[in-house]
């Protein structure tokens, strides 16, 4: 009686049961269950294959050392609104530079809003002015990537670069008008990411044409 | 002093991120403003952070962005970490929220690709080859996240990628228990119809 559970409820748990999250009586009543009931042990199986696919997805993998530099600079900076413990003494100086701190958020906000200037001895094409509809992708290479190498993989897609790399590392990348398909932009990144020379390909958040 | 390269991996399918006790430390640390603490904690949760915020925004460059706004968050409001539940649930929580917002700003950019019609999907999928390889597999099975809600992504990669189970989601999702197994149970119908290969046997089995 304690393990009768009904097929709704051993369905929806399912998931946990595959990811070794479920417990006691409730993981007893789902295994219960799955010995009389077809259905179930065929979804177990279909969650398992899901489980194990994403968990062999590769991540992205990109170096967190420029990152975290960024973010030591943003601590660098004036922060009028942080109350670090120490600074508790400050808060009627803390409000009054709150004020200030959301002019500056709001700065930030305008200024992520504008499109990004490119490092020194970076790419920008014509393609940035181009009015056409083109999709947009970001790619990121392997660190030993040479400039030629480069050049080719994405010539290779039918795409050029058109900014970067940011302080990231991240390329944005028009693909042609014949790439441009919601199918051919997938199938791009199908590509680019099987290729040694990338480490990440993804859309891009990057305007089109010339918004 | 040691390379944030060094030793880097991701752990995935570890029922935690990280080990909790190490966590609390460090934590405990960076409220009195300790900057190596937060360092470490950083070269911890870096690569579990960009993929999850990944994972949710679709959005390499929101990622990059979100993780150092995890961050900031940390480093602002450590002192307020409530032990309610563990550092990463609460971390994963910030992470959660913030990739929603990020995201929820930059969809004037991304609308094109998240409205691509769920049946045309669907058609695209069944019309696609067969897949030959796991590695099609995981294509296939990128694309069709694409097409669930950034909550559904969210629930489907807490539970397998870092193995949650539907309590820790709960509290990083901030909703109750029962939304968390509806969305997975929706999610799980999407995923069903735009990759079939996931209820057939891979030839190599």
């Amino acid at each position: 009686m304690s393990s009768s559970i009904e097929h709704q409820h051993a369905f929806e748990l399912l998931p946990w049961l595959v990811n070794g999250r479920l417990e006691g009586s409730e993981r007893d009543a789902v295994e219960a269950h799955l010995r009389s009931c077809l259905p179930c042990r065929r979804e177990l199986k279909e969650q398992q294959r899901l489980r194990t696919a994403l968990r062999e997805h590769p991540a992205v993998h990109i170096s967190p050392q420029t990152s975290f530099d960024r973010l030591s600079r943003r601590l660098a900076e004036p922060e009028p609104a942080t109350v670090r413990p120490a600074a508790r003494g400050f808060a009627a100086f803390a409000r009054f530079a709150a004020v200030g701190a959301a002019g500056v958020a709001l700065l930030g906000l305008l200024l992520w809003l504008v499109p990004r200037e490119p490092q020194p001895g970076t790419y920008r094409t014509l393609a940035d002015s181009a009015a056409a509809s083109v999709a947009r992708i970001d790619v990121v290479f392997a660190d030993s990537v040479t400039a030629a190498e480069r050049e080719h993989v994405i010539a290779d897609v039918g795409g050029e670069i058109v900014s970067g790399p940011t302080e990231l590392g991240r390329y944005t990348v028009a693909l042609d008008g014949g790439h441009s398909g919601d199918g051919d932009v997938a199938d791009v990144l199908r590509r680019l990411s099987r290729d040694p020379h990338v480490r990440f390909a993804g859309l891009s958040l990057a305007p089109e044409g010339t918004q | 002093m040691k390379n944030m390269d060094e030793g880097l991996q991701i752990r995935p399918g570890r029922a935690k991120f990280s080990d909790d006790a190490s966590d609390t430390l460090l934590l405990a640390r960076i409220a009195r403003g300790d900057r190596d603490a937060l360092r470490e904690l950083y070269t911890v949760y870096y690569h579990p952070l960009l993929r999850f915020i990944y994972r949710v925004t679709g959005q390499l460059e929101l990622a990059q962005e979100g993780i150092n706004d995890v961050m900031l968050v940390i480093w602002r409001s450590s002192e307020s970490f409530g032990r309610r539940s563990t550092v990463a649930t609460w971390i994963m929580g910030i992470a959660y929220r913030k990739a929603l917002k990020l995201l929820e700003g930059s969809r004037r950019w991304t609308d094109r690709f998240a409205s691509v019609d769920f049946d045309a999907a669907i058609e695209r999928s069944e019309a696609a080859a067969e897949p030959t390889d796991d590695a099609d597999l995981r294509d296939l099975l990128d694309q069709a996240l694409r097409h669930l809600s950034p909550e559904h992504r969210a629930v489907v990669e807490l539970t397998y990628f870092y193995g949650c189970s539907y309590d820790e989601i709960a509290v990083i999702a901030n909703c109750p228990v029962n939304t968390v197994k509806t969305r997975m149970f929706h999610a799980r119908a999407k995923l069903r119809k735009l990759v079939p290969k996931l209820g057939k046997d891979s030839p190599a089995t």
